[in-house]
Formats: C-alpha cells, sequence, structure tokens
C-alpha cells in the first residue's frame, strides 16, 4: 500500500466519523426539541459528536501502526517468498486479522516450496538425458590432441576444450608484467586470444562462399555442407597456430557461429629451422675440412720432396680434419634424426591397449585368432595406431591367403639391445652397448605364427609380403615401421616351426635406468572432462551498445572483491583480489581469479584479523603493477560487480598511475540494488541481504569467499528486480543510481 | 695359418682403402660388389670375416646377414656390418640378425681393424677352427 492510499483511506475515515457524529447529534437534536432544554442538548449532541470523531481518528491511527504496517511487511514477505526465497516466512503476530493472513501467506509459501522441489525433481530427471549427451561431447572434445573452440558470430567463447586453453592461455606465463595475453572463458571473446584480423577475413571467405552455394543451390546436393576455411593466425600469447574454420547454421539455415580447430605449427616451424641451421652448419664445416684436406693433399702431391717433418704435419691435417669431419657428420645426423622421426604424429597409448586393439580388429577383420602376450604393463608407447593396424592386418591377411593361417599371437615388451633378444637361442649374437648413451627407447611388438616347413621358402615369402606388395595402396610394416623411426625385420625359429615378424617401435618418453621401471607417460586422463560450456550463450547478441539493453540474466559478469590493509582507498592497499565469472545466470566456479598481492608495506594488525592475510603470505608474491593489469583482463568486456563496489574501485583508480590501467566496466553494485528491492530495510551488509535471501555464506573474509557470496546473492536478486520491471542492465543502473542518491540525501 | 676376410661393397673408394688395409694385416681378401656376389664368394672363398655393407645392389646386406646365420655350415664365419646406417633403430636390427659388431661410418680403420682381430679370436676361442 502506498503512502497516498494510506493518507486517502485516513480522510475517508475521518470524513465518515464526522458525517456519522454530526447524523446522530441532529438526530438527538431533533427527539429532544419538544423534551427538555435545547441548550443542554445541543451540548450533549456536540460532545456526542467530538467523542465519536475522535475515537473514529484514534481507531484510523491504530488501523495505520497497527495494520497497514503488519500488511506492508507481510507483502515484501511475500514478494521475498515468490521471487527469490520460499523458504522465507512472514512474522505472525499482530492484529488477528493480519496474523490470520501471514498464515495463509505462509501455507502458500509452503505449498510453493513442495511445488518447487517437485518441480526440480522433475528437471533434473529431464535433464540427466541432455546431460549425459552433453558429458559424451565433453569426454569427445576433451580427448582431441587438437584444441577446439566454438564461437557466436560476434567472437563469443562457448565451448572450448582442454586443447584450445593450452595453446591459446597464457596464465602460467602471465607473471611477466606485460599482461597483454588473453583468458580463454566462456562468454570471453575470441579475440582477445587470436588475432581479429584473421579471423574476419576467414569467416568473410566463408560468407561469400556459403552465397555463391545458396546461388548453386539448385544443384542436387548442393548447400548442405557449409564451407569451411583454414588460416594461420598468431595467438595474443605468441603462438603461431594453424586454424580450421568451420561455420555452422542454425535450424532457419543462417549462420549461427562456427567451430575452431587449433593446431600449433610453431614447433614445426621451429623444427625446420632448426635443420636449416644443422644443414648450413654441416655444409660450412665441411666445405672447411675438405678445403684443408685437399690443400694438404696436393701439397703433399705436388713437393714430393718435402722433408719428413713436412710431410708429417701436412698428414696430421688431414687425420685431424677427418676426425673432426667424422665427429661432425655423426652429431649433426643424430640430431637430424631426432627432428625427422618427429614428425610423424605419433599418439601415447597404452601397450596392452594396442595389443587389445590389434587383437580384436584381426579377429573381426580377418577372423584370425589372436593371442595377446604383454609382458610388461606398463608400457605406453608413441605409435601412430591406425598406421600400425592397417600394417599388422595386411601381414595377417597375406598369411591367410597364402598359407591358410588363422592363429597369431602378438607379443609386446621392452627392447633392451644391450640384452640378448629374446627368442633368438640359437644365435651366438655378441651384442654390444650401443654408442650413444642417452637414446629413445624402444618396444618390440612381435607378431608370431607356427611356421612349418622350409626355411628358404619363408624367406622369399616375406621379402614379397612384407618389402614389395604396396602396389594396391597398402601400407607394408616395413613402411609402419619407417613411420614410427623403427625398423622390422622377420625372424624364424626352424627347430620350433616359429616364425615373427619384430617391429620395433618407439616407447613413450625417455628412459634412463632409473625410470625404466616407471611408465614414462602420463597413466589414464582421469576426469579429462573440459567442465567449461554453456550452450545458452548461443542466444546472447553482441558487444557494447547492446550491453545496456540486455537483461541482467544473461549478462557476461565478473564478481569480484577486494581484501585491503585499511579502509582508506588513498592511504591502503590491495592485499587480495578474488573474483569469478558469471555466465547467463550461472556462477562458473572453474574460471576464477584469485591471487594475493604484495602491498609493499606492512598489514596491520586489524586488517590481519579480518581477512587472515599476513604479512609473510604476501611475500614474494607481485605486487599491485602486475596483478591489476591481468585482473582487467580477465574483466575485459564483461560487467564488474560487486559489494559496495566503488571502494573496490576507487583502490583501482588510485593506482592508475602505476597500473596504466583503467576500468571502463558498466557495473552493479548488490549494495545499491538491495536498497532498490528493500528500501524499508536499513541493514545492506553483504551478511544481511544474504541471510534475507537465503544465501549462506562460506570461506567468508577472502577475497574469493566474498565474491562468491556476493555473485550468489546478485543471481537471487535479479528475479526481485524484474517483479519491478527493472529487467535490462540500463534499468538495474538507472536505478541504482537513484537509490545512490536517494540515500545521499539522508 | 692366414685367416680369410670378405669385403662386400659397391663403393670403390673405400674398398680400395679397405682391401689394402687388411692385406696389410696380413689376411687374405676377396672383394664382392653386390649382394648375389657376396653369398657366391661365401660359399667358395669361405672367408673367417665378413665385412659387410648393408646398401648393396641385388640382396641388402641385412638380408646376406639373415641367409648366412640360417645356414648351419657358415654359423663360424664372423659378421662385421660396415655400413652408413647408423640409426640405433638399425645398429638393433643388425645385432638382433646376428651380426659380431656393426661398425658406422666413418669409421677410424685402427678401430675396424682391432674389431676383426676381436671376432677372429673370439671365434678361435669357441671352437678352436683350424684356419
Amino acid at each position: 500500500m502506498t503512502r497516498a492510499q494510506v493518507s486517502r483511506l485516513l480522510l475517508l475515515t475521518g470524513g465518515a466519523a464526522l458525517l456519522l457524529g454530526l447524523a446522530v447529534g441532529w438526530l438527538l437534536a431533533g427527539m429532544a426539541i419538544d423534551a427538555a432544554g435545547a441548550g443542554a442538548l445541543f451540548w450533549l449532541a456536540a460532545a456526542v459528536m467530538g467523542g465519536v470523531a475522535i475515537a473514529g481518528l484514534w481507531s484510523v491511527h491504530r488501523l495505520m501502526r497497527g495494520f497497514v504496517v503488519q500488511v506492508r511487511d507481510l507483502a515484501d514477505a511475500g514478494r521475498i517468498i515468490l521471487a527469490a526465497n520460499p523458504d522465507y516466512r512472514a512474522r505472525g503476530g499482530g492484529h488477528p486479522d493480519v496474523a490470520a493472513l501471514a498464515e495463509v501467506i505462509n501455507a502458500l509459501g509452503a505449498q510453493l516450496q513442495e511445488l518447487q522441489q517437485a518441480r526440480t525433481v522433475a528437471i533434473q530427471q529431464a535433464r540427466s538425458d541432455l546431460e549425459e549427451e552433453r558429458n559424451l561431447l565433453a569426454a569427445l572434445m576433451a580427448e582431441l590432441t587438437d584444441g577446439v573452440l566454438v564461437c557466436n558470430l560476434d567472437g563469443q567463447i562457448l565451448l572450448y576444450n582442454r586443447g584450445a586453453r593450452a595453446l591459446l592461455d597464457s596464465r602460467a606465463e602471465a607473471h611477466r608484467a606485460d599482461a597483454q595475453t588473453g583468458y580463454v572463458g566462456l562468454g570471453r571473446s575470441v579475440f582477445g586470444v587470436l588475432d581479429r584480423d584473421a579471423l574476419i577475413h576467414a569467416l568473410d571467405q566463408v560468407r561469400a562462399r556459403s552465397a555463391t552455394d545458396d546461388v548453386n543451390e539448385s544443384a542436387p546436393g548442393g548447400g548442405e555442407q557449409m564451407a569451411t576455411t583454414s588460416l594461420v593466425a598468431t595467438a595474443s600469447n605468441g603462438r603461431l597456430l594453424r586454424l580450421r574454420l568451420a561455420p555452422f547454421a542454425g535450424a532457419a539455415g543462417a549462420l549461427r557461429g562456427y567451430v575452431l580447430t587449433l593446431q600449433d605449427i610453431s614447433e614445426g616451424i621451429e623444427r625446420s629451422r632448426r635443420r636449416d641451421v644443422l644443414l648450413q652448419t654441416l655444409s660450412e664445416r665441411l666445405r672447411a675440412s675438405v678445403a684443408s684436406m685437399r690443400a694438404a693433399i696436393e701439397t703433399l702431391e705436388q713437393f714430393p720432396m718435402l722433408t719428413a717433418t713436412q710431410q708429417s704435419r701436412l698428414q696430421r691435417v688431414i687425420r685431424d680434419e677427418v676426425t673432426a669431419l667424422s665427429n661432425n657428420l655423426n652429431d649433426t645426423l643424430r640430431a637430424y634424426d631426432s627432428d625427422l622421426r618427429a614428425q610423424w604424429r605419433l599418439e601415447e597409448m597404452h601397450g596392452s591397449d594396442l595389443l587389445w586393439s590389434i587383437g580384436r580388429h584381426l579377429e573381426r577383420r580377418h577372423s584370425v585368432t589372436v593371442q595377446s602376450d604383454a609382458s610388461d604393463d606398463a608400457l605406453w608407447l608413441k605409435v601412430d595406431s591406425y598406421t600400425l593396424l592397417q600394417g599388422v592386418s595386411h601381414l595377417a591377411a597375406a598369411l591367410a591367403a597364402d598359407f591358410g593361417i588363422a592363429a597369431l599371437t602378438l607379443r609386446l615388451a621392452a627392447y633392451e639391445p644391450a640384452e640378448r633378444a629374446p627368442g633368438l637361442e640359437d644365435l651366438e649374437a655378441v651384442n654390444r652397448p650401443l654408442p650413444q648413451a642417452n637414446r629413445p627407447a624402444f618396444a618390440a611388438l612381435d607378431i608370431v605364427w607356427h611356421a612349418p616347413g622350409e626355411d628358404e621358402a619363408w624367406q622369399r615369402w616375406k621379402a614379397r609380403a612384407y618389402v614389395v606388395d604396396a602396389t594396391d595402396g597398402v601400407l607394408t610394416l616395413a613402411e609402419v615401421a619407417e613411420r614410427h623411426g623403427g625398423e622390422v625385420w622377420f625372424q624364424r625359429n626352424g627347430g620350433q616351426e616359429v616364425a615373427y615378424f619384430r617391429l620395433l617401435l618407439p616407447r613413450a618418453g625417455r628412459t634412463d635406468a632409473r625410470a625404466a621401471a616407471v611408465p614414462a607417460a602420463p597413466g589414464p586422463r582421469l576426469g579429462s572432462r573440459p567442465e567449461y560450456y554453456d550452450f545458452d550463450l548461443f542466444h546472447q547478441p553482441g558487444q557494447r551498445p547492446e550491453l545496456d539493453e540486455r537483461p541482467l540474466r544473461e549478462l557476461v559478469c565478473t564478481v569480484f572483491d577486494t581484501e585491503t590493509t585499511g579502509l582508506s582507498p588513498e592511504m591502503d592497499a590491495i592485499v587480495s583480489i578474488g573474483a569469478l565469472r558469471i555466465v547467463n545466470g550461472r556462477m562458473l566456479r572453474q574460471e576464477v581469479f584469485e591471487q594475493l598481492v604484495d602491498p609493499r608495506r606492512p598489514i596491520p594488525e586489524v586488517a590481519i584479523n579480518v581477512h587472515g592475510i599476513s604479512d609473510a603470505m604476501v611475500r614474494g608474491q607481485p605486487g599491485i603493477e602486475v596483478v591489476l593489469p591481468r585482473f582487467h583482463k580477465f574483466a575485459e568486456e564483461t560487467v564488474l560487480v560487486g559489494h559496495n563496489l566503488a571502494f573496490d574501485l576507487r583502490m583501482f583508480q588510485v593506482q592508475e598511475d602505476v597500473t596504466e590501467v583503467v576500468f571502463a566496466n558498466p557495473v552493479l553494485d548488490t549494495l545499491l540494488l538491495s536498497a532498490v528491492i528493500h528500501p524499508e530495510e536499513s541493514n545492506h551488509s553483504l551478511e544481511g541481504i544474504a541471510m534475507r535471501l537465503g544465501v549462506t555464506a562460506a570461506g567468508r573474509h577472502t577475497a574469493l569467499g566474498d565474491a562468491i557470496m556476493t555473485g550468489e546473492v546478485f543471481l537471487r536478486m535479479i528475479p526481485l528486480l524484474e517483479q519491478q520491471g527493472i529487467v535490462t542492465l540500463r534499468q538495474a543502473r538507472t536505478a541504482a543510481e537513484r537509490t545512490y542518491f536517494a540515500r545521499l540525501k539522508y | 695359418m692366414t685367416h680369410k676376410v670378405l669385403i662386400v661393397d659397391d663403393e670403390p673408394n673405400i674398398v680400395i682403402s679397405l682391401e689394402f688395409l687388411m692385406d696389410q694385416a696380413g689376411y687374405a681378401v676377396a672383394v664382392a660388389r653386390s649382394g648375389e656376389e657376396a653369398l657366391a664368394q661365401i660359399r667358395t672363398f669361405q672367408p673367417d670375416v665378413v665385412l659387410l655393407d648393408v646398401m648393396l645392389p641385388g640382396i641388402n646386406g641385412f638380408d646376406i646377414l639373415q641367409r648366412v646365420r640360417q645356414n648351419a655350415t657358415w654359423q663360424q664365419i664372423a659378421i662385421i656390418m660396415l655400413t652408413a646406417k647408423g640409426r640405433d633403430v638399425e645398429v638393433a636390427k643388425g645385432l638382433a640378425l646376428g651380426a659380431n659388431a656393426y661398425v658406422t661410418k666413418p669409421f677410424s680403420t685402427r678401430d675396424l681393424l682391432a674389431e676383426v682381430r676381436r671376432c677372429l679370436n673370439t671365434g678361435q676361442n669357441h671352437d678352436a677352427r683350424p684356419g
């Protein structure tokens, strides 16, 4: 009930009482004219009239205090129950009618709560299917070694995987003060991490191409597949990436966004640069050595009369040059070899997984019984498993076709060249350790079968089966070995009538004496989920000018808090910043900014008692001139949300000279918004609001803990604001501004 | 008794030096310039040591090695791989197929001679075979 309505009611009641009094007085006066003295009656009537009027006014006053205020509280309670916190209950007591109404409201609240719970359960059930699909997609994305980003047409990131983050993020290097690098995050702009011009150019190309496709739509089967394009672009962290851009369309066929796959090619370029340097060095040294030797030899030839000393000096020249050249060549080829070998994209794979997949493939494809024997369970390989599968498959097919062999044994073991190879009992090989100490390690994959008959026949067959027979595009084991930088050979034990091909495949990681026992590769990647998806972002429109008209529910916000050495922005300094992101009404707890700051001054005891951050804790932490630019980057293109954030912003402002960053983001203050929602309340502290809105405190008085609480509070405020018709960012800001000035006047 | 060394290589320049070197060391020397020729020489010349290149016209060195090792009558022949193929896996393959030693080019002649001598001694000690 508004104030105007109340005063109108007051006036009405007063008037009614007056009229009543007059009427009674007049009635009594009329009745008494003939009975008694008119004067006495008049005074009686006047007294009655006055009494009635006073009683009327008094009861109106009672009504106002006891009834109207209580009703107004009830309305507030009802609003909170309805919009924010169904657990909230109206206070009882007061006027019996009001108490009854409170009971009704509370009963409704209880029902609402029940309904909401039932609805939550139903929603959860309905969601589980969707969740399953999402998890599948997430797992798929996580397993990709390439980076994947999905963006809408405004360049906002809707989805990303671990690979993309590893390629684009530079948080690890962010301690450097340059802070020129961006963050990968939901709702963040892709242009923060990738070259804007390159992406826009690629997108234009795709648009142009799909436009021409539309023209040719009449062609059968045309227009279904949208054009993709690839480009090379520099990431803001300096990496050179090959991007593949695949657009996708909405239901109506219009372009909605694009999928980017990222590959790091800086490594490849670096490798070819190294190779160039190697070849260059090699040829230069070659020229120099050959020149010296040639000169020496020609001198020896031309002057047969040289003294013995002169001759031996020239000969030493040749010998020294040759030695140097030999060493050079060895070194260079060794380095070149590792560069060459790394060219193929080899994946790390668990040995027994490899055997299992080869075995299954052979059994299905060639109806071959396969027995697997992996002696070392901790063996990890670096393989191109598909190529390998093809090679082995080809061999199995040849064995089946030529000899009707339908049973194979796969054997996998670490290969130690220094030891005698297993299964070579009949050979007297005097194996000596290889010259290099730090060499890549190999594993031997044996494909074994029962091979009766003449040795010579098998030798003839194997040359055909695995080396030559590659005309129809089938991969031979020799090619497979080559791609792995390995080797392959055939061996036969005539006594046991057993033959096998042995494939040497690189093991994952390096082995030295200590690491040999431990799997060099990382174990299975547990919990490898990109937690980072939000498909609702598809519906998010563009940046800046429209931002103001966007509903609060759909904003990308950075909610943050700071801890300081004291309460004066001019005199005190920041010791900690905590922040996290809100996207589409969800708080993303994995997109977090949390950093201690060295204030470069002692932290007073009083402050330590509040936030628990001591001098020892900030020692060695970066200063504000490093942290604030990073936070600025984190908050870029988002709305800043905080509680009483004017204080924090003032803190930032004071530091502008040092940090060289200005926070120009739109801001929303939960303190002011609370005053908009509950103008009657006097307590707008974060705790007070949280209690009213049913937000439980966790980890308060750390910057991040307070930021989380502020975020929760903010999210619960959105429906309450909407009830007042405050839906967009602009409306919220205007309302907050109004309360701010209203508060100033008090 | 003079030991016999067979040099299998298709590069004449290196053969000149090797031939001279082995001759000076007091061995009887024969030369083969292809895989087929090598197998024929092993049969007729019956060397004690073979210096075997991998990259040969026709049958390659690894194949020759394997055939020698699979022939029971040739078990005593010491085979020294002498090749420009110097990657770890190639060395591993050579040793696995039964080479007595694996020497990569370029090599020091002194080391090679020492290797030949070692192989001959090992062979002598093992079966006291009369040359």
